[in-house]
């Protein structure tokens, strides 16, 4: 691991109407790493996910990968920029098949135009292959190539958060933003989680994972920040954040719990 | 990647194949693709041979049918596979019709070349409409298209410089004198333009479609470019309105603000729910349906429109995949029982 930055968040602030949902939030995650991001309910974790990804613009502040700064970008932007995502509530495409799903992921819009449908149908296989075999290489690591015929929405919920894993490889993005990749799975499914990501890490990807399961995040995590109503309240290593009073304070609460009830 | 995975590409590529011919519906892929080739040689063959069957009028209904198929075509691909819903289609097919139209009378264009350029004024319609209106989704986005149809409309009858106002614009003449043959003509265009919206839904671009229709958010996030994505739905929906206009305009041989008000753009929608937003081919059976039943229900006299909107009713709420979807489905029925297998039996 270097101590090069992979991405840059600075000084993010982010308004709903009145509600501050995330304020003056830096922090970096360097190359190579798996970096976490936890924090109580409503702690703005995974608006500051939306916020990376160009779903919500920020007020205040910037995120950069790589030097290039994303702010202002839209979505598939930011995915062609080599930041892909999964979703806290899964989003697959139920009625396509899961290879289509993988496939979307792998579709790069600048490479095939619609007259290429009419026209230069060589071209158009040529690069559709290349697209295919990705798909299927991307399947295959998650063990879901023998089924990816099936529909997506016949999946169990174990297996879409897999395939949507898959369908954030795909295109072997620099960084991978997991939004509770764990919740849900049983224990087993949750070791597997931790292996699969670790090997992710090994083939190049960094990762930052949002995550409420403790236990996976300490195992797995090199750092992790710690969100609490919108501010950052550390960044350190997962011994460092055990221990720290204010996340203790954030988690358990005493004076603050109280509060924390209302958001 | 690991090995095992670069090692299995092969043999699985084999399975993908497999179930793009008719794997997952339970259908053996020789027996789907025998069906596929039979029905089309059928169909092919039905249309050759029909205006030797029928009298003048049923031949100029099916004339005007494949014509709205054209039109309902680029309905299919906005509503039924990118999932925006427009109340303006006629306007499109008016704009089309208007550009032949004044081509053909005003600077005597030929019918080869007027034809591509009402697509093309569908296509330029779409940008220029597109680019204001697509930020809108839903209900908002079907409210903005009837204003853009009235819109268009106004311009119709009120621009009478360009299109002689009311008073329409006459004596378009015909590529061909014969009724059959433009039949021909229509038809052929309409399987062309066919052909090649089958073949863009095969590529990525169809997926991405369908992928913006179930869930914005995830297309994007995807890397699919959300806006680029639907300006192409619309204006392969403006060409084909505009095509569909300009194959209007010769065969009435007179156009008139009147054949392209809402009421038309609400006929066009009906024909693509009718018939079946999710396959390409509910644009040809919504277009039939609908030309041929009204005319022919007029027998039952001050009933018919009564008969006429129940039958509506009927399809929505028993076939919601329209009537296409109901013939594909029996079609599968037949190929399985032929196939001697079930459904659940192969898809495990």
């Amino acid at each position: 691991m270097t101590n090069e930055s992979i991405l840059e968040v600075d000084g993010i602030r982010q308004e709903f109407g009145g509600l501050v949902a995330l304020d003056n939030v830096s922090f970096n995650v360097r190359k190579g790493e798996i970096h976490g991001l936890i924090g109580p309910n409503g702690a703005g974790k995974s608006t500051l996910i939306n916020v990376i990804t160009g779903i919500y613009k920020p007020r205040q502040g910037k995120v950069s990968v790589s030097g290039t700064k994303l702010t202002g970008m839209r979505p598939d932007q930011v995915y062609a920029a080599g930041i892909a995502r999964t979703f806290q509530n899964i989003r697959v495409w139920p009625e396509l098949s899961l290879f289509d799903n993988v496939m979307i992921g792998a579709y790069r819009s600048s490479e095939i135009q619609p007259w290429n449908a009419l026209l230069r149908k060589k071209k158009l296989r040529q690069r559709v292959a290349g697209m295919e075999k990705a798909t299927l290489e991307a399947l295959a690591t998650f063990d879901l190539d023998k089924i990816a015929d099936r529909p997506a929405g016949s999946l169990s919920y174990g297996q879409k958060k897999l395939l949507e894993l898959a369908r954030a490889v795909v295109a072997s993005p620099t960084l991978l933003l997991l939004d509770e990749p764990a919740a849900g799975l049983n224990p087993v499914e949750v070791g597997n989680l931790q292996e699969r990501i670790r090997s992710l890490v090994g083939g190049g990807t960094s990762v930052l994972v949002i995550e409420h399961n403790m236990k996976f995040v300490m195992g797995l995590c090199e750092n992790i920040s710690v969100l609490n109503f919108g501010r950052k309240i550390m960044t350190g290593t997962p011994s460092e954040v055990q221990n720290s009073p204010d996340v203790i304070e954030a988690y358990l609460g005493s004076t603050s719990f109280q509060n924390s009830k209302k958001s | 990647m690991s090995k095992s995975a670069s090692a299995s590409v092969s043999s699985h590529k084999e399975t993908l194949q497999q179930y793009q011919h008719g794997k997952l519906l339970g259908v053996k892929s020789s027996h789907l693709k025998t069906f596929r080739y039979v029905s089309y040689l059928l169909f092919l063959g039905l249309i050759l041979i029909l205006p030797s069957l029928v009298n003048g009028l049923q031949l100029r209904l099916a004339t005007l049918a494949s014509i709205w198929f054209v039109a309902t075509m680029g309905l299919q691909v906005l509503m039924g596979q990118a999932g925006l819903v427009s109340i303006g289609q006629a306007a499109f097919v008016g704009v089309g019709a208007y550009t032949a139209a004044i081509l053909a009378t005003k600077h005597g264009f030929s019918f080869l070349l007027t034809i591509p350029i009402a697509g093309l004024s569908g296509v330029i319609l779409a940008i220029i409409v597109g680019f204001p209106t697509l930020k809108l989704r839903g209900h908002y986005l079907a409210i903005a298209s009837i204003g853009v149809g009235q819109i268009i409309l106004v311009l119709m009858v009120n621009w009478r410089a360009v299109t002689n106002g009311m008073d329409g614009i006459t004596s378009i003449t015909r590529p061909v004198e014969s009724n059959t043959t433009y039949f021909y003509i229509c038809v052929a265009i309409g399987l062309f333009i066919a052909a090649a919206l089958y073949s863009l839904r095969k590529t990525p671009v169809g997926l991405a479609f369908t992928a913006l229709r179930t869930d914005e958010t995830a297309a994007g996030a995807m890397g699919i470019s959300v806006a680029w994505h639907y300006l192409i739905a619309f204006m392969i929906s403006g060409f084909c309105a505009g095509v569909a206009g300009g194959l209007f305009a010769y065969n009435e041989g007179f156009i008139s603000p009147y054949g392209f008000d809402l009421g038309q753009s609400i006929v066009l929608l009906t024909m693509i729910i009718i018939g079946g937003l999710r396959h390409i081919s509910g644009a040809l059976v919504g277009a039939i349906l609908l030309v041929f039943l009204p005319p022919n229900l007029e027998f039952l006299g001050s009933s018919y429109m009564v008969i006429y909107g129940v039958a509506v009713l009927l399809v929505i709420l028993f076939a919601p995949d329209g009537a296409a979807g109901a013939i594909l489905k029996l079609r599968d029925k037949f190929l399985r029982k032929i196939s001697g297998t079930s459904r659940e039996g192969v898809t495990q």
